[in-house]
């Protein structure tokens, strides 16, 4: 993806589907997990009806609860094309996606 | 005229020198009181020298880092006073904004906002600042909005101001690794991220931390970013120990020297601990960064410290002699009579240290605290260091015990030359993820030292102005403004005594 950071580049993608029906927790949880694999940097695409940055407040939490790790978070809309696009771009670097 | 891209700014409270008086910029952090907004503004943040586009002498350090960053990189980028951002409509392609206090979320303000109802100067400027009509025609014509800084991290909780002007892109944390990236993509017009989260593992290294190219406000320059202690509530803590070499602090020094700026500020969490070794102090370094300060600013400059440990200024006095040292040796002069510095003394209770800050005793135990801080502030006394210490009521975890035993300690406190000021807990640095202090937990025993640090306060206060601050003759008018402000407030807390009273009975 040329719209990344440099550093995003190197991070663990989690993209979040629909982040109104998705726990903060299983965000957090795959983090966790990640880190354990060693990763120190975090993307988290968020897919939500709610507009830019208002969804951030179903994220508060989890920025407010880190302190190891870097994290950036990006927001995009809520269409077929732009997830599609986005899951292709993310095809070869590491990611999990959440939610349905 | 100069045709900036990238413009910094921020709004007045944080663009001004505070009449070359560091303390006085606290005053912005409360409302106006009894006085019009304006003229509460022009005591606490008179606007800056600046040139014919708007390019202020002196500006806040940190967006002097951001400022030689960029320039470092290529970019044509500069800091633009508020008040001149319109000569800058044209060329601008992203606007950058930094803050220590946004929305006034940080302490002491959000504590002056809970006490007085009222909404804090930094708060109000800050607002008007993005709802003038440059910004928004800047925004209007797809000028990218990146803010940052130490207070970036109150936008989550504005959401709707966020929205409402447009913010592309907010950024917490140390940024000198991932800026140039950023501000690429922003001039590129291309997506940023909503939020960026710098963590520990791309803090900048010693190397990656420009020299700064503009004078910095008060001639305020940096020796060391992080802090051994380990403060629970204490967002500095969470980033490595770095020390800044002699050779940079020289260039920053003489970046402010050239223009025109008399003194140096020495910025640390703990001056003491410059290059020191864990918690010791390495007296040798102290005496060399000092001894380098007054050979640069000369008899006639001042220098200044940002903060000092009470540990560290009984450890370094009583093992080295350092503090008295330095005071007699290098400090005063015929024209540098006493040296002011913020001290965190944060509680009296050994159990709630033990819980909230561990670290902050070292080498001593934390069961000593309180005696650890009477002797650092007997020592500051006689060596005319006039702290400015502040302590934190509503730690998650606090008892009422613990409160009395800060009452207790401001007693011990009352015969020292200081000003101590009460903050309400702010969740920051380990705690974040803890609750705010709020109105309704205000229990009888923080009244209690509420009083108790009014009445230090105003009582040494007036004797600190009397013989020691704000002494030049242009200062007169600000003087007198804060003596009569001193002498109301004293009159309103005498006029609501009876009432505090029976409140504390109850």
């Amino acid at each position: 993806m040329n719209s990344l950071l440099s550093f995003e580049k190197k991070a663990y993608h989690i993209v979040v589907m629909d982040l109104e029906t998705v726990d903060y927790g299983k965000i957090m949880d795959e983090i966790v997990n990640a880190s354990s694999k060693g990763f120190r940097k975090f993307t988290i695409h968020v897919i939500s009806k709610t507009p830019s940055p208002l969804y951030l407040e179903k994220l508060r939490s989890l920025i407010q609860n880190n302190i190891a790790y870097t994290i950036t978070i990006r927001h995009h809309s809520y269409s077929e094309e732009e997830i599609k696009g986005l899951l292709r771009e993310l095809k070869n670097i590491p990611h999990k996606v959440l939610g349905k | 005229m100069g045709s900036y891209e990238i413009v910094l700014t921020t709004d007045r409270t944080m663009m001004s020198n505070h009449h070359g008086k560091e303390f006085l910029g606290f005053l912005a952090t409360g409302p106006a009181l009894n006085m019009p907004e304006g003229l509460w503004l022009k005591l606490s943040a008179p606007k800056p020298k600046v040139d014919s586009e708007g390019k202020p002498v002196e500006a806040p350090y940190g967006m002097r880092k951001v400022e030689a960053k960029l320039l470092e990189a290529g970019f044509k980028v500069a800091i633009i006073d508020p008040d001149y951002l319109h000569k800058h409509l044209d060329s601008m392609k992203t606007l950058m904004f930094g803050h220590h206090d946004y929305f006034a979320y940080g302490p002491p303000s959000c504590e002056w906002w809970m006490i007085t109802g009222k909404e804090p100067i930094n708060r109000v400027s800050f607002r008007k600042l993005m709802e003038n009509p440059t910004v928004r025609k800047a925004k209007e014509k797809g000028v990218k909005i990146i803010a940052g800084g130490p207070g970036a991290w109150q936008w989550l909780w504005e959401l709707e101001y966020w929205r409402k002007w447009g913010v592309d892109s907010v950024i917490e944390g140390e940024v000198e690794r991932v800026l140039v990236d950023i501000v690429e993509k922003a001039l590129n017009n291309e997506p940023l991220p909503d939020y960026i989260y710098v963590g520990p593992q791309d803090t900048p290294s010693i190397e990656e931390i420009p020299v700064i190219k503009g004078a910095s406000v008060n001639g305020l320059i940096e020796i060391m970013r992080g802090c051994p202690r380990g403060c629970r509530f204490c967002p500095v803590t969470l980033r490595p120990l770095r020390f800044i070499p002699l050779e940079k602090i020289r260039e920053e020094i003489l970046v402010n020297l050239k223009a025109g700026i008399k003194g140096v500020l020495l910025h640390s969490e703990d001056v003491f601990l410059y290059y020191a070794k864990g918690v010791e102090p390495n007296p040798e370094a102290v005496m060399k960064l000092h001894k380098l300060a007054r050979e640069l600013v000369g008899e006639e400059g001042a220098i200044g410290w940002s903060h000092l440990t009470p540990s560290t200024v009984k450890y370094a006095e009583e093992k080295y002699g350092l503090v008295s040292k330095l005071m007699n040796e290098i400090i005063l002069t015929d024209k540098q009579r006493f040296i002011g510095v913020q001290v965190g003394v944060e509680t009296g209770s050994p159990r709630l240290a033990k819980l909230i800050m561990p670290g902050k005793a070292s080498p001593y135990p934390p069961e000593k605290w309180p005696e650890i801080v009477v002797d650092a502030f007997r020592i500051m006394h006689e060596n005319n260091i006039i702290p400015a210490a502040t302590i934190i009521l509503g730690v998650p975890g606090e008892k009422p015990e613990d409160v009395v035993k800060t009452a207790e300690l401001l007693d011990e406190l009352k015969h020292y030359r200081s000003l101590i000021v009460p903050m309400f807990f702010v969740p920051m640095g380990a705690m974040k993820n803890l609750d705010w202090f709020r109105r309704k937990n205000v229990k009888g025993e923080h009244i209690e030292v509420l009083l108790k640090t009014l009445y230090h306060s105003t009582f040494w206060a007036e004797e600190i102005m009397d013989k020691y601050y704000l002494r030049e003759a242009k200062m007169v008018p600000i003087r007198i403004m804060l003596k009569i402000f001193i002498k109301y407030v004293k009159y309103r807390v005498e006029k609501l005594k009876p009432q505090i009273e029976e409140l504390l009975r109850h």
